[in-house]
């Protein structure tokens, strides 16, 4: 199953995005031709406050951006889960995975699991391409549970399968 | 004009049958008395495009949205989706800045360090921005046709604010925010973001 049907299976209506080199061909192609709302943003906190608002509707919003993009983040992260109970479901790129060349990317690893968990964000690192869309279906069943944001972290093979 | 005027003109005029999000510190003071059921963000930056995604969401009501200067000033990247989301919500958004020049919540400083185009900033993104000094004015932006994108209402305050009296916290907020949602809609189950 492709991200284009793991999003239809889903039911996504948008997406808040923020382009990253991994995520940026594959997610473009999935949402091409139908009806989600793409909405590209230039910050992370926007995307997170914009799908938290979505979903407080019932409505069904994807947050896709590169892992670095927690951290840009970490302050709406931090508020609207713990005292508002408002969540989101994020897909991340997961720069800084085992292999990635880029002297940069190190620190993007370096801090995601640690925010990840102190955010209190429950997430699957997914490396295969066929979890992908099972793994989006999985966490919005999370995401309804209302609990907190779920994330998931798709490693860089999982986009260059899609490519 | 204060922020109880502004607050008191805004929804008399465009509150009846609507969703509200409110910023934090006297504007959210001024809104939970007259609209109890208004989301309250204690998150600077936030009121602005969590509304947006209201809005986006909940196409078959109006959203208003009590953002303030510092608030606004805090995420500007929001304009750009502002942009966006003004054209796919029309006049089903009404997205009104009390500005009061300083960080009232924050001891009072000033909000910024110069002098501040808001309409020139908004309009660098395509977004309409009416600015109004008094009641009447706020009246007047708020019936005009085109529908402004954003009105920014300028606010003055000689009485110190009082301390926050909310009877919610964040959480009670979000619940009684999504079920006076429901009850416009005419739904009786949450919404829950859930497949089946």
């Amino acid at each position: 199953m492709s991200l284009r049907e793991g999003l239809a299976e889903v039911g996504i209506d948008a997406l808040f995005w923020v382009p990253d080199s991994l995520s940026a061909p594959v997610v473009r192609d999935a949402a091409e031709g139908t009806e989600i709302e793409l909405m590209q943003v230039s910050d992370e906190a926007t995307a997170i406050c914009l799908a938290s608002g979505f979903g407080l509707t019932g409505g069904r919003a994807l947050v896709v951006m590169e892992n670095s993009g927690l951290r840009r983040a970490c302050e709406v992260l931090s508020r609207l889960g713990p005292s508002h109970g408002l969540y989101c479901v994020m897909l991340l790129s997961y720069r800084g995975a085992f292999g990635d060349r880029q002297w940069w990317a190190d620190g993007h690893h370096w801090t995601m699991r640690p925010l990840l968990e102190m955010l209190g964000i429950r997430y699957e690192v997914i490396t295969e391409a066929d979890r992908l869309a099972p793994a989006l279906i999985d966490a919005f069943e999370m995401f309804a549970a209302g609990q907190r944001s779920v994330a998931v972290v798709v490693h860089p093979a999982v986009f260059e399968v899609r490519k | 004009m204060t922020t109880a005027e502004a607050v008191e003109t805004i929804l008399r005029q465009v509150g009846q049958g609507a969703v509200v999000v409110s910023s934090l510190g006297r504007t959210a003071e001024e809104v939970f008395r007259r609209h109890p059921t208004a989301l309250f963000l204690d998150c600077l930056g936030a009121p602005t495009p969590v509304a947006c995604g209201v809005a986006l969401g909940a196409s078959e009501v109006h959203t208003v949205c009590f953002d303030t200067d510092g608030s606004f000033l805090m995420d500007l990247s929001t304009i750009l989706a502002l942009h966006r989301t003004i054209e796919l919500c029309g006049e089903r958004l009404t997205l009104a800045v009390l500005d009061n020049g300083i960080l009232e919540s924050g001891g009072g400083d000033a909000s910024r360090s110069c002098p501040l185009d808001w309409t020139g900033l908004l309009a660098s993104v395509g977004v309409d921005a009416v600015l109004a000094g008094s009641a009447s004015e706020l009246r007047d932006a708020l019936g005009r046709s085109p529908h402004p994108g954003v009105i920014i209402a300028r606010v003055e305050n000689l009485e110190p604010a009082s301390g926050p009296e909310k009877s919610t916290d964040g959480r009670q907020s979000r619940d009684r925010f999504v079920e006076h949602l429901l009850a416009l809609r005419g739904q009786t189950a949450a919404p829950r973001a859930t497949k089946s």
